[in-house]
């Protein structure tokens, strides 16, 4: 019995040590190895920060493997894979590819019964937020909406590609604050272009107009005084609503309910009350004067020229880094954003080696992270902070009890509580979902072109801010007769 | 016993070799080779503080948190990167740190230390700094400048940062003989 022991234990030596080495190469070689070599790899969410890195250093084909294999497992978070995979195509000029993967996003990010159940799993105490279905935040929407209606308006559908931006417009007003309502100008001046496209000329003006406000609202120098002003239009608010409220049982009712007589102290705090409103009115009638001020600086001619039908191309240009979203907080249950610096400030563009565009013509300030830290605080962050609150009240009450069982009781029961509560502790999940589109670029500026249908020899130099060029990209182009033709080019940083 | 003893004996000796091993996370001096495989890169940037006073800060460490939307939160590494003698240019007043990780986003929020070598008074230097690892790749982050030592707190924040890469990666280069026939890419935090 031993001794056959020692002859299988010899047999598996010589086997593993000797022959399967010396065939490993014939293996190699073997075509049904090769066969199992070409099916198609299983990727983890783990690949997907690789094939992000991937993106960056232009390694495109790894990175659109890895982001096809995670899309191929249909879960929860295939509109973010499609997001990024159409980024990723759009990049490689691969338009049709784009079109695509951001129309399968656009699908489950606007389809509420979407993933369902899982969401109503995140609103509990014990589910995480990232278990939900990824459906983006309101910028996210808004850019996947805007990559839809350019791509289908480039292949001369214009009733979707309307359709398309108007959803947009929908998901910018989905917040909490009415100042920050559809401040994409973007949109809106798209959705006046396929109008104007389409002879629709007076909601074309409509829409128009619209972008004109939004452009006024989100222009870097407003920004600071839209925040301020909607900062005291909040306080307002509540003032207001406090005032009413106090003067509520003092004023002139039915015969039944005869007003009360007035104390001295209520009196006393509605006169401060209203001199309070009477001074933050004041203060936002100031805020709002300044605006106007700087509104009539702004010059709006790279809009005019956008909405123009007989611009028959639009080429935009993307630059930088989307916004990063991380988890921040003693339990990581705050989402908050940063950006990666641009070096990319300005751009110079030429045509057929001798047209140069003037960068005055360039539709810009489409800043995406303006979009995404200006959203207020979503219904989400509040759950949040509940779960986090009872993650520290439970742990708490776990470690006190702990406590208490060591020096106390010598029986374990309060150590059985103590365990039970830490595990509800542990099972009780804060942390806040840190997904994101993160190939998206930082900022797109648009410009209009009347082109000549044929080819064209297209140059784009990107500069930085000492004015020392930094890329420069040469391409043809083609333009057809169609009245809309779209260029992406996007300029990725880390090769600086 | 005298197996007992001499196990203990061999556990404490093998314990202590293994810790004065290299730490993969960081470059040093005596390196000659610098193996980027399997998507790891690395990141340099230096630190300043000015120690102008009589108290001088000798930092440490720091940890570098991964960053990464894709794994849950509580599932996220954390790398204990050290400082040493080899970071420091008493001539430049500078720290220079290296990092070297696999390709990813990560963060920095605090580098520690401590005010005074013998009474060992620890002191942070607190910041909240995103940057990238690409795989292959050697990146130069920027200067972290923390201003004068402030020996009245425990804790001091960052002031600014700034592109400092033609000083700085001539330096790194003549500290760690590895980065010498290396490209170095500028890059930034974020």
């Amino acid at each position: 019995m031993r001794f056959r022991l020692v002859k299988l234990v010899s047999c598996a030596f010589i086997v593993s040590t000797i022959i399967l080495p010396a065939f490993a190469g014939e293996l190699k070689k073997n075509p049904a190895n090769s066969a199992n070599q070409n099916k198609p790899k299983i990727f983890t969410d783990e690949n997907a920060m690789q094939a992000e890195m991937d993106f960056y250093v232009h390694n495109d084909a790894e990175a659109e493997l890895i982001f096809s294999g995670l899309k191929t497992r249909k879960d929860h978070d295939i509109a973010l894979w499609n997001n990024q995979l159409g980024s990723l195509y759009l990049a490689q000029g691969k338009n049709k590819e784009a079109q695509m993967a951001f129309m399968d996003a656009y699908l489950v990010m606007n389809n509420i019964t979407a993933f369902k159940d899982l969401e109503l799993r995140s609103v509990g105490l014990m589910g995480a937020e990232a278990t939900k279905a990824y459906k983006g935040d309101p910028y996210e929407k808004v850019f996947n909406s805007f990559y839809v209606g350019m791509l289908l308006c480039a292949d001369n559908d214009f009733e979707n590609s309307l359709a398309a931006f108007k959803n947009g417009i929908l998901c910018d007003s989905d917040v909490e604050s009415n100042l920050y309502k559809s401040d994409v100008a973007l949109l809106y001046l798209m959705a006046s272009r396929v109008e104007a496209l389409q002879k629709n000329q007076s909601m074309a003006d409509d829409y128009f107009k619209q972008a004109q406000q939004a452009y006024y609202l989100s222009y870097p120098d407003n920004r600071p005084l839209v925040s301020q002003e909607q900062a005291l239009l909040d306080e307002l608010s509540k003032k207001q609503k406090s005032l009413s409220e106090k003067e509520a049982p003092y004023k002139n009712g039915p015969e039944t309910n005869k007003p009360k007589k007035m104390s001295a102290q209520t009196e006393k705090e509605i006169n401060t009350l209203s001199a309070e409103i009477s001074k933050l009115e004041t203060e936002i009638k100031a805020l709002a004067d300044n605006i106007e001020a700087n509104n009539r600086k702004i010059i709006i001619s790279s809009l005019k020229d956008l909405v123009n039908p007989n611009n028959n191309t639009l080429l935009c240009i993307e630059t930088g880094r989307a916004p990063f979203k991380y988890q921040t907080g003693a339990y990581g249950e705050k989402a908050v954003f940063t950006i990666k610096p641009s070096k990319i400030t300005g751009f110079k563009v030429n045509l057929d080696n001798f047209i140069q565009i003037q960068t005055g013509s360039f539709l810009k300030n489409n800043d995406i992270y303006y979009q995404a830290s200006t959203r207020g605080g979503r219904v989400m962050d509040s759950i949040l902070k509940g779960k986090a609150d009872f993650k520290k009240t439970t742990a708490d009450v776990s470690n006190l009890l702990s406590d208490i069982s060591q020096v106390y009781n010598p029986y374990g029961v309060l150590s059985i509580f103590s365990l039970a509560s830490g595990a509800i502790s542990q099972a009780t999940n804060p942390y806040a979902d840190a997904r994101h589109w993160s190939l998206l670029p930082a900022e797109i500026q648009i410009v209009p072109l009347r082109l000549n249908p044929g080819k064209h020899q297209l140059q784009i130099e990107a500069y930085d801010s000492a004015g020392k060029m930094l890329q420069n990209y040469k391409t043809e182009i083609e333009i057809t007769d169609n009245p809309n033709n779209v260029i992406f080019k996007r300029f990725r940083e880390n090769t600086l | 016993m005298k197996k007992i003893i001499f196990i203990l004996f061999l556990a404490l000796t093998v314990s202590g070799c293994a810790s004065l091993g290299a730490n993969p996370y960081i470059l040093s001096s005596k390196q000659t080779t610098l193996d980027l495989t399997n998507n790891r890169g690395v990141a340099l940037f230096t630190l300043k503080v000015q120690n102008s006073g009589n108290t001088r800060l000798l930092l440490s460490s720091f940890n570098a948190y991964e960053a990464n939307q894709y794994k849950p939160y509580n599932s996220l590494s954390n790398f204990y990167i050290p400082l040493s003698n080899d970071n420091y240019s008493a001539a430049d007043d500078l720290y220079f740190c290296t990092a070297v990780l696999t390709g990813g986003i990560y963060r920095i929020d605090a580098f520690s230390g401590m005010t005074n070598a013998f009474f060992a008074i620890p002191y942070s230097l607190k910041t909240d700094k995103i940057f990238d690892i690409y795989p292959n790749t050697i990146n130069y982050l920027g200067r972290l400048d923390f201003g004068a030592l402030n020996t009245q707190t425990a804790l001091m924040p960052l002031k600014s940062v700034s592109d400092s890469s033609g000083e700085d990666i001539e330096k790194f280069k003549t500290i760690f003989p590895v980065l010498k026939d290396k490209k170095i890419e500028n890059n930034s935090f974020y």
